[in-house]
């Protein structure tokens, strides 16, 4: 298992290199830019950390990375070569898993240290301490992201169903919520929060949360930040925290889940049509009824999600006959949606907002 | 030893494999065949603990195969088409292999050098055969006590063939045994002790192929009269008639069909040695296939 560790790091020495110059590229050399020319100015006043930048490389790279370790289980060759090795299947899945961490870990780090020297060395005013909290919180969120997207990835049995499993199943929620917002906010007082359902994809709630620690390795002082704070914000607060909480949770549950079902998992499946109960099985059914909702309004819109919602079941079923029972569970799901649309509109005696 | 007790696999809905038997001896090379879709790949997956079986037993010296890593040590198993990385060379596969297996370099370098492989060059820009060449290399070098092959000899010129048939005897002095899935069915009987038919799910006929090769008698037979199958005396596994000249192959004493012969005065009797491509053929096209 160690020789095969060592060798497979190896292996993906190159693919390091580019993740490492991707981060660099997108950070360290804006970084060195604004840095230095705060440093000429002799600026003391607030210096852009691109921070920003670097956390959406890490998002990128949570995704991307445990799909390229992970898709070793995604065609039969590759199957038959990785499962008839003197190597248990934990085992194998253990080494992918933990080299892919490494190399997400290891560029991210690579250029965030960087780029702190840069900082450490050029700007006087900032709170070099927060950056070290900053570094450290951000490294959980990264961690959340990369087990859902190997757990979602690998309950494909082929590369583009894993990864249209992984997209659509980290959506679904902020597509849920979004939705049933939409159609229940005409509803609400007008002094009611509008809450953004794009607080609840797992990354970019976990990484909110880790806001204030950003703003003070700034510079700003942490008290100003809570004297700034609004408080209709805070429900959008309480929504990242819930999110974030949700999604600390599933993370947790998809390493444990990646690594209980490894065992029991079927060679004879790899390149096969998917059939898991987290992918397009419950994931059609779902996306139907709240794009059905969404586009209740818009006859243009519905014909394209209904569209949508055809290719994506062709693609499951891999044939233009999707069978009667799927297609019955899709025409219900259907009336889901439009009935998810009508009961606020019609049967909720709470009178429209007027504006 | 390989004992296979009432194996039993399916793929969803379809059966595959149904309470199949057999018994591959230490040292042996056994030959496995089949029609396409017979299963032959899918027992050598199973055999390889690739495939969990639904049941039944695979034992090897006693022990399920089945994620058992000590098992699983003195296991190479070469599929019908092997996996390699995009850029990946030679030396990169077998660098690869060296983390699982006793690799021997001098051995996977004299290979290479008679197959006249640069093991520097990426293994997309070989050839089909010279592929197989290389997995070849790569799988005597690895030294298995259990060899698994799939479509073993496809792709392969005849001097690599008798290249590979070497490697394999050498293999199998030092103790090892060889199971190679082939259509190429005088390869096999070239090197193979025993085999195993596989038909219809299951195992159908397996034993030592002298064995059950003196089991078949093949006769030409010529009579002055017209004759059909139910005319002779015996029952036949294969009866063909062109004019008078009658074709038979018969299971059983040879001895006691050469007397029935006799006894019905034909013109001329010729005994046809049996090879076991013709035995492949009349068993498998006995059972309707390719009608």
């Amino acid at each position: 298992m160690k020789n095969y560790f060592v060798y497979l790091l190896k292996k993906y020495l190159l693919l390091l290199a580019c993740f490492a110059l991707l981060c660099v590229i997108v950070y360290v050399i804006p970084i060195t830019v604004e840095s230095y020319t705060a440093w000429n100015k002799q600026e003391t006043t607030y210096v852009d950390l691109y921070y920003s930048n670097i956390s959406a490389v890490l998002g990128v790279m949570s995704v991307l990375i445990p799909i390229a370790l992970l898709s070793y289980k995604m065609s039969r060759r590759s199957a038959d070569m990785h499962y008839s090795l003197p190597i248990g299947r934990r085992k194998i899945l253990c080494v992918h898993f933990l080299v892919g961490l490494i190399l997400l870990y290891a560029s991210y780090s690579f250029a965030y240290l960087w780029g702190f020297i840069i900082i450490a060395a050029t700007v006087r005013h900032l709170q070099l301490i927060y950056y070290l909290y900053l570094y450290l919180s951000s490294l959980l969120p990264a961690l959340v992201l990369y087990s859902l997207t190997a757990f979602l990835y690998t309950r494909a049995n082929t590369m583009l169903d894993g990864i249209v499993i992984v997209v659509s199943a980290m959506c679904l929620l902020p597509l849920a919520f979004g939705t049933t917002c939409r159609i229940i906010d005409p509803h609400l007082p007008s002094t009611a929060p509008s809450l953004d359902s794009a607080r609840l994809f797992p990354f970019v709630s976990l990484m909110e949360a880790t806001d204030v620690l950003g703003t003070a390795a700034e510079g700003w002082e942490l008290r100003l930040w809570f004297t700034n704070f609004r408080p209709d914000y805070i429900a959008d607060d309480a929504l990242t925290l819930a999110g974030s909480l949700f999604w600390l949770i599933a993370g947790a549950g998809a390493a444990a889940g990646l690594f209980v079902t490894e065992k029991t998992c079927k060679a004879e499946n790899c390149g096969q049509r998917t059939e898991s109960l987290f992918g397009y099985k419950t994931l059609l059914p779902a996306y139907t009824v709240f794009l059905t909702a969404m586009a209740f309004e818009d006859a243009a819109v519905l014909c394209i999600v209904a569209f949508g919602i055809l290719v994506l079941s062709v693609l499951y079923k891999r044939t233009i006959k999707i069978g009667w029972k799927f297609a019955a569970v899709l025409a219900a799901c259907f009336v889901a949606g439009i009935l998810l649309y009508v009961i606020p509109e019609y049967l909720i005696k709470i009178p429209p907002r007027t504006f | 030893m390989i004992e296979v007790k009432g194996l039993y696999k399916s793929y969803g809905k379809t059966e595959v494999l149904c309470d199949a038997n057999l018994r591959v001896g230490d040292g042996d090379v056994f030959g496995l065949v089949g029609i396409n879709g017979a299963g032959k790949s899918t027992l050598l997956r199973l055999l390889s603990g690739v495939l969990r079986a639904d049941s039944g037993q695979i034992l090897f010296d006693g022990e399920d195969v089945y994620e058992n890593e000590k098992v699983k040590k003195d296991i190479f198993f070469l599929p019908d088409d092997p996996y390699y990385t995009v850029n990946l060379t030679g030396n990169g596969q077998a660098a690869f292999y060296k983390n699982f297996y006793p690799f021997d370099g001098e051995v996977f370098k004299r290979f290479m050098e008679t197959f006249r492989l640069n093991p520097d060059k990426p293994i997309r820009n070989f050839s089909k055969g010279m592929k197989r060449q290389l997995f070849i290399s790569l799988a005597l070098a690895c030294k298995p006590k259990y060899l698994f092959l799939d479509e073993a000899f496809d792709g392969l010129d005849p001097l690599a063939r008798l290249e590979f048939k070497r490697g394999l005897i050498d293999l199998q002095e030092q103790g090892s045994s060889v199971v190679i899935a082939s259509h190429s069915l005088r390869e096999l009987e070239d090197i193979c002790d025993s085999f195993a038919l596989l038909d219809g799910h299951s195992v159908k006929a397996y034993g030592k192929i002298e064995g059950e090769l003196s089991k078949l008698s093949k006769f030409q037979l010529v009579f002055e009269r017209n004759v059909e199958r139910e005319d002779l005396p015996f029952e036949c596994l294969h009866f063909e008639k062109t004019g008078r000249v009658i074709r038979v192959v018969v299971r059983g004493d040879a001895e006691k069909t050469r007397e029935l012969i006799a006894s019905m005065d034909p013109l001329i009797v010729d005994e046809i040695p049996m090879d076991f491509e013709d035995m492949f053929l009349y068993e498998v096209g006995e059972r309707g296939y390719l009608k």
